[in-house]
């Protein structure tokens, strides 16, 4: 191994863990900070759940506040509509991301930049656009009238607060797509043309080139962008709030309704459902790290 | 007094060991190559020696004074990187004075010497442009020109020319004698290869695997290498084995060659080929043998001639080109006595090291 | 030409629900099935800049929220940053999944636990809560940002600078910094447009007492008055707008990016 490498110095300043005292020392503000606010979040949470501490905590430990939240017959019913929602607005917004990146990727600056235009618009903003959009009286259901589609608003299909949520599923797709594109983008750009050329010079068509060469390179920025998308929708509030079905429920609409009802007793529950769908979301990141490990052991990384 | 006196020198990596105790002396205003393939240790030698990595073990000294404890900015060592490493957010007139500038200089001296040193590289007028829009020879000028504005007392180049292209190297060796004759700055050069090693300096450490194999003039390495992979690293190829008898050096088909050196028992000798001088007709002389041609290179500058001695035993000849020669040709081969050197087998310390 | 026609058709789409907004915001009762507003009014944009409304007040305090965030994520990001590009260390793969779980895992019970705690120091309804949560999602990704920024940053940069006669301090001022600028106006543009849009966290911390522009939004949305609420939604988008554009070369940096895609 060469020592003369790529990088300088502290790279390699010899195994153990003292003398990586002071990459921890510059991770410990960060650390401490994530560690404190959202673990110790989560700590305070669990120990409300169970009773030990809190607004009607008896300091008598007990589960009953999970009993009732799994006994609650919404509960699978706005798991399985949440999970509905996280992975087929993920899979879509995957797909077609990567065709968009694949388009973006020999075009101009502005085109590149149009399309990213919408990020930082704030998703509260684009469900008031959706709303506008697609509700019954909304624009689209007037340009149908006008052209004849429809006789009047309650022709227009229901696409918002329907019990399909495609307003909801729309709504994503318009938010994540180019969200996705951005980074996908900047993975592809990342990759060195030349592998594509030389397989093409071995004879592979377009579409073999992109499956076999590109596709695979694109891997991990796949991955990890779809991670970050399904963990958001699947803990998405105001959307599904706004736009979303009245029955059933998403989970964290469910908890919130249960959290600001003023029944105060509903409290732990709302909270031990919280508590659940946060290891629902830690079993997630695990099991993509899991997905990934193996991925990286089966193929060599490019 | 040497200027920098290292001693001891010690560097682990994650358990393997960059450079084992390391002693070398140079002196003031000497052109020292530090020379061995990728990976022996050399840069990171620079690099401690530059104060930007520590060593485990082992001193280093400027003009005496101990540099362990001070750090790089106070060392008057500069270093230049093998990228060059211009600074993309600065001109190159503000590149080559931000040694000035670090140390306090005011910005109307600044430019004046950085003027001054742009036209000692040859780059007039280029004091506006960015590093973006340089050459890679320019480039590396402007490099050179920035770490020598600040007249260190020692140089360190690592690798300066590996990334030039070839017509390039010669022109930047020109220049790097040149401003080292015009400022009188010691400097260290570390190269892997050794052509460069040969052309550009005094004396040459010879490195494998963090140590020292030999430190000599760049003459007195390529004649008298301490041991075969010394040898083969300056380019040698000829190595063939020997019964000794004092002066009568006896060849595995049995004739005999008279060297210079004596010694008993059995040995690899090596000589040069470009040493070897090829005749079309027997000469009687010592030292010249039969042998065929069995493969002929043109290279430009060399005729270089693989020669069938016996069985087992072949030698390249280097020749001037003007003469050809024909595969299958019998020829004679001159190897002069003056030019046999050997490595003694039995012997566990390579010849001629020089510990300074 | 087919590749033209379809990127011009997606940013018709993206930008097809800005259309509305911007029409029911200058519109007085706009009702199916006009295509048009039969009456414009101003009135609503009046509105919205009377201090009545409250509306300016949620832009100064999402403002105030947003850039006291993102500095404070810099702060920390940058030597956090700096560890996970440049250098190696035991337990890297399992800090940097450590570093997404804010962004991945839903914070509804994380905040539950922390508007008790906040509640009992007494701390619940300040600007201080609004911003400790809001650095909660900041945090990561400004990390994940630098992090990618210092991957790509040549650190013979730094020793060049030093054999010239830098100190360290100097090294970070006049060569570090000028040079990963552009990763951090990316980063922080991240944070910024995080913090500024953030919704449920700032409601759980706010107590009645903080609110921002989301939150003003999202309360107009539960109502009716469609052009008010297209007027506020118009304004909350052109700060995060403007951030975008100054930092638009910035973005063109596309290592900073791919880092994202790295985890």
């Amino acid at each position: 191994m060469p020592f003369a490498e790529r990088r300088w110095g502290l790279r390699h300043d010899g195994s153990g863990l003292l003398t990586h005292w002071r990459a921890y020392l510059l991770l410990l503000p960060v650390t401490g900070i994530i560690g404190l606010l959202f673990g110790g979040g989560l700590v305070m949470a669990f120990l409300q759940s169970i009773g030990a501490i809190g607004l009607l905590g008896s300091g008598q430990i007990s589960l009953t506040a999970y009993q009732t939240a799994l006994a609650n017959p919404e509960f699978l019913r706005s798991l399985t509509l949440s999970v509905y929602i996280a992975i087929v607005a993920t899979g879509l917004s995957t797909v077609f991301s990567i065709g968009l990146a694949i388009l973006l990727r020999t075009a101009g600056r502005w085109a590149s930049f149009a399309c990213q235009v919408t990020l930082p618009i704030p998703h509260l903003v684009g469900i008031v656009g959706v709303l506008l959009l697609l509700s019954p009286s909304g624009l689209i259901s007037r340009w149908l009238y006008a052209l004849g589609g429809i006789q009047s608003d309650q022709d227009f299909p229901l696409l918002v607060n329907d019990a399909a949520n495609i307003g909801v599923l729309l709504h994503f797709l318009w938010k994540e797509i180019p969200f996705m594109t951005l980074i996908l983008l900047a993975v592809l750009r990342g990759i060195n043309p030349a592998y594509e050329m030389q397989a093409r010079a071995l004879g592979a068509s377009p579409w073999q080139c992109f499956w076999h060469v590109t596709l695979p390179m694109m891997k991990s920025g796949i991955f990890s962008s779809s991670l970050i998308v399904f963990g958001y929708i699947f803990a998405s509030f105001e959307v599904p709030f706004l736009l979303g079905s009245t029955r059933p429920r998403t989970l964290p609409v469910l908890i919130y309704r249960a959290f600001t009802d003023s029944d105060l007793t509903r409290r732990p529950e709302a909270i031990a459902l919280g508590i659940i769908l946060s290891a629902l979301s830690m079993l997630i990141v695990v099991a993509y790290s899991w997905l990934v490990s193996r991925n990286y052991q089966s193929m060599s990384r490019v | 007094m040497s200027q920098l006196v290292l001693q001891n020198l010690t560097k682990h990596f994650l358990g393997a060991t960059a450079v084992q105790d390391l002693w070398l002396e140079v002196q003031a205003g000497e052109i020292l190559a530090l020379l061995g393939p990728s990976g022996c240790g050399k840069s990171t030698i620079l690099q401690m020696i530059a104060g930007v990595l520590q060593p485990d073990r082992g001193t280093i000294a400027l003009d005496g004074k101990l540099l362990n404890r001070v750090p790089p900015e106070k060392r008057d060592i500069a270093l230049v990187l093998q990228r060059g490493l211009l600074f993309p957010h600065l001109t190159v007139g503000e590149n080559v004075a931000f040694g000035l500038k670090m140390r306090g200089i005011n910005r109307a001296e600044r430019e004046e010497k950085a003027i001054a040193m742009l036209h000692q590289v040859q780059l007039d007028g280029f004091g506006d442009r960015k590093p973006s829009a340089l050459s890679g020879g320019q480039a590396q000028r402007v490099a050179l020109a920035r770490s020598l504005v600040i007249r260190p007392k020692l140089l360190l180049l690592d690798e300066p020319l590996s990334a030039l292209d070839a017509n390039l190297r010669a022109e930047m060796q020109d220049l790097i004698l040149r401003l080292q004759t015009q400022t009188g700055v010691t400097l260290l050069i570390v190269t892997h290869d050794q052509a460069e090693a040969v052309v550009m300096s005094q004396r040459i450490a010879l490195m494998f695997n963090g140590r020292l194999r030999q430190v000599d003039s760049p003459e007195r390495i390529y004649q008298q290498p301490s041991d075969e992979p010394v040898a083969q690293f300056m380019g040698g190829v000829n190595f063939f084995a020997i019964q000794a008898q004092g002066q009568q050096w006896k060849l595995p088909n049995g004739l005999v060659l008279v060297s210079q050196h004596r010694h008993q028992g059995a040995i690899r000798a090596t000589i040069r080929p470009e040493q070897i001088q090829v005749f079309t007709e027997m000469r009687s002389q010592n030292n010249v043998i039969p042998a065929t041609v069995i493969a002929n290179r043109f290279t430009g500058t060399q005729r270089r001639l693989t020669l069938a001695i016996a069985a087992n035993l072949t030698l390249q000849a280097w020749v001037t080109p003007t003469q050809d020669f024909h595969v299958g040709q019998a020829v004679w081969a001159y190897l002069p006595p003056e030019n046999l050197w050997y490595f003694s087998q039995t012997s566990a310390l390579p010849q001629a090291v020089e510990v300074p | 030409m087919l590749r033209n026609t379809l990127i011009v058709l997606v940013i018709v789409v993206l930008f097809l629900p800005l259309l509305p907004l911007l029409v029911w915001s200058f519109s007085q009762g706009w009702f199916f099935p006009q295509f048009i507003p039969e009456q414009w009014t101003f009135q609503h944009w009046i509105q919205v800049f009377s201090p009545a409304s409250r509306v300016m007040e949620g832009l100064v305090q999402s403002l105030a929220i947003a850039l006291t965030t993102t500095i404070l994520s810099l702060l920390v990001g940058l030597p956090a940053g700096r560890a996970i590009g440049l250098m190696e260390f035991p337990g890297k793969a399992a800090l940097k999944l450590f570093l997404l779980t804010p962004i991945i895992v839903s914070p509804l019970a994380t905040l539950m636990g922390m508007q008790f705690v906040l509640i009992r120091l007494g701390l619940n309804g300040t600007l201080f809560a609004v911003v400790l949560v809001h650095l909660m999602p900041t945090i990561p990704y400004m990390t994940l940002v630098l992090a990618s920024v210092f991957a790509n940053f040549d650190m013979g940069y730094e020793i060049q600078a030093r054999s010239l006669g830098a100190s360290p301090l100097q090294v970070l001022s006049q060569v570090t910094l000028p040079l990963i600028a552009p990763g951090v106006v990316v980063g922080a543009l991240f944070a910024f447009l995080i913090s500024w849009n953030e919704f449920l966290l700032t409601f759980f911390v706010s107590a009645g007492r903080v609110f921002t522009l989301p939150m003003v939004l999202f309360t107009l949305l539960q109502g009716g008055n469609n052009g008010l609420t297209a007027a506020v939604a118009i304004t909350s988008v052109v700060p995060g707008l403007l951030f975008l554009l100054l930092a638009s070369n910035a973005l063109q940096n596309e290592t900073t990016l791919a880092g994202l895609g790295n985890v």
